[in-house]
């Protein structure tokens, strides 16, 4: 039953399914070099979110995390084949930038992308560095979304370089993959006096306790559902968030509320 | 029935930012609130205070809710037999009946010894030829290499095995799973999509043990990743509960 005083979770565990929809914020897709994944291609993924209630996943593919040159095709054929689905956000390589190339890539496909990801840590190059400040001043101007990677720890995308961000784009709609993992207090804390910034699930699942120090220093209306899918399972996210010492108002905003607010703010239809 | 074989509870002092469990009776009111019926339960403080403490706590505990009627074991860490520290491995079988104990765990990182045939050969012979559950955890400790070593040194060992520092573990997890017929997949670790599915399709329902790591993580997350999985219900019931009741045989012990 996962909790037996809560609503949602007892509807989850009769079912199997949650009686609301889920927006995930943060996915990937297709092979990795260092992990056999059961599955991992775009339509696979569809079928999983089918099966679990995800009626949106925004996601950026490994081959475009990895691959500087070509890999974004991968995510333009697979949102376009599942364009109710699927969204993508075009990857921001800060070794290999062309912010020319990439904003025109994403102006170019208003139907394939919400935004731009940034993974500092994999980079090994701060996410505050000013040769971002085109794609950042990009999306101030149109209101699409910057997801980081976000890493306790990291002097490449920690809390201060987050912070840092924030302070100097407030109009900037930031979302914090991971949430800080590992130090997600000090990273709530250093960014929450910004309102542009909101707070993303992946990994969290692995340390108990790590979503109820996020909803009680930044609230829950802060917070978005995410997988990391394939790496984790949509199930595993929706067990943690059913488990957690939370409300059915607070998990309700986590899965759904939070992220509807969001899509109307940037202009999708839910 | 729901039965974990991987809880933990005892006051921590490791450092990690995860929420503890501090006492037995938090333990068990967890397992209330997200309807675990009971499971193989160690006392941290075997790892980090002192065996023959901790483990005595485990004996004592578990033995006090399996008397009020709770399906709950516990599980000891062993040492080399030479210090005379944890029973001898003739006595270990009796012993383990005697204090309500339903499998073991090696620890050589936090124990400080040498993972070798010469320290636990004696112990790992009688395991294997008694059929007691040996839980071989890389988060306990046991790495990868010396899971795999120790396997090859006793491939009739009764293993649970889990994987935490890698994931999804398939690459690490399958060839083991493929070789060794009386090896057992602990799940709490398995929490890429479509783990369970392609675990069940492989190896069948019956290597797989549902396990949450509790309390380092959330109980739900297992809970909703094994009632969810696409999975027949009967190979869901085996998973939950069936095959630890399976493996878990009293008459073994004594």
């Amino acid at each position: 039953m996962i909790d037996k005083n809560s609503e949602l979770a007892s509807a989850f565990w009769e079912t199997g399914r949650l009686p609301c929809p889920i927006l995930d914020f943060h996915a990937h897709m297709d092979e990795h070099p260092a992990i056999y994944f059961p599955f991992s291609s775009a339509d696979e993924m569809v079928r999983d979110m089918d099966r679990n209630g995800v009626a949106r996943l925004f996601f950026c593919g490994h081959l475009a995390l990895d691959d500087p040159l070509f890999g974004e095709a991968y995510n333009v054929a697979a949102v376009r084949k599942h364009p109710d689905r699927l969204r993508a956000y075009h990857i921001v390589h800060s070794r290999h930038l062309d912010p020319a190339r990439d904003i025109r890539e994403v102006e170019e496909a208003p139907d394939v992308y919400v935004g731009f990801k940034l993974l500092g840590d994999y980079n090994a190059f701060p996410v505050d560095d000013p040769c971002h400040d085109p794609y950042y001043d990009y999306l101030s101007e149109t209101g699409k979304l910057l997801l980081l990677h976000t890493w306790g720890g990291s002097p490449y995308d920690g809390p201060a370089n987050v912070a840092a961000v924030a302070r100097r784009f407030p109009r900037l709609r930031i979302i914090c993959g991971h949430s800080f993992f590992g130090c997600q207090c000090e990273g709530v804390l250093a960014t929450r006096q910004y309102p542009n910034v909101w707070y993303e699930l992946t990994a969290v699942p692995i340390m108990r306790g790590c979503l109820e120090d996020i909803v009680r220093l930044a609230g829950s209306e802060r917070v978005l559902f995410g997988t990391d899918l394939p790496w984790f399972s949509t199930l595993h996210g929706v067990g943690m968030v059913l488990g957690a010492d939370l409300s059915d108002e607070e998990r309700r905003n986590i899965f759904h509320r939070n992220g509807e607010r969001l899509y109307r703010e940037i202009g999708l239809s839910f | 029935m729901i039965l974990d074989c991987n809880l933990t509870y005892g006051a921590a002092n490791d450092g990690k930012p995860y929420r503890g469990c501090d006492t037995f009776a938090e333990l068990t009111a967890e397992l209330d609130r997200a309807g675990i019926d009971g499971g193989l339960v160690r006392c941290r403080y075997s790892d980090t205070v002192g065996v023959r403490y901790g483990n005595g706590f485990a004996a004592r505990d578990t033995r006090q809710a399996a008397d009020a009627g709770r399906w709950m074991r516990g599980v000891w860490a062993v040492l080399p037999p030479d210090t005379g520290e944890t029973p001898s491995p003739a006595e270990l079988p009796s012993e383990m009946a005697r204090h309500n104990i339903a499998a073991v765990y090696i620890n050589p990182e936090a124990h400080r010894f040498q993972p070798d045939p010469i320290t636990l050969g004696e112990t790992f012979e009688v395991l294997q030829q008694r059929r007691i559950p040996l839980i071989l955890s890389t988060a306990n400790g046991v790495p990868m290499e010396l899971i795999y070593r120790i396997l090859r040194d006793f491939p009739r060992l009764t293993a649970i095995v889990a994987d935490q520092y890698n994931w999804p573990n398939g690459r690490r997890l399958y060839p083991l799973a493929n070789h060794y017929e009386n090896l057992y997949l602990d799940l709490s670790y398995i929490m890429d999509a479509g783990g369970v599915e392609d675990m069940t399709r492989r190896f069948g329902a019956e290597r797989l043990l549902f396990g949450t790591a509790f309390p380092e993580r959330y109980t739900g997350s297992m809970l909703a990743v094994v009632r969810a999985a696409g999975v027949t219900e009967r190979e869901r019931a085996l998973i939950f509960g069936g095959n630890l009741l399976r493996l878990v045989r009293e008459e073994d012990l004594t």
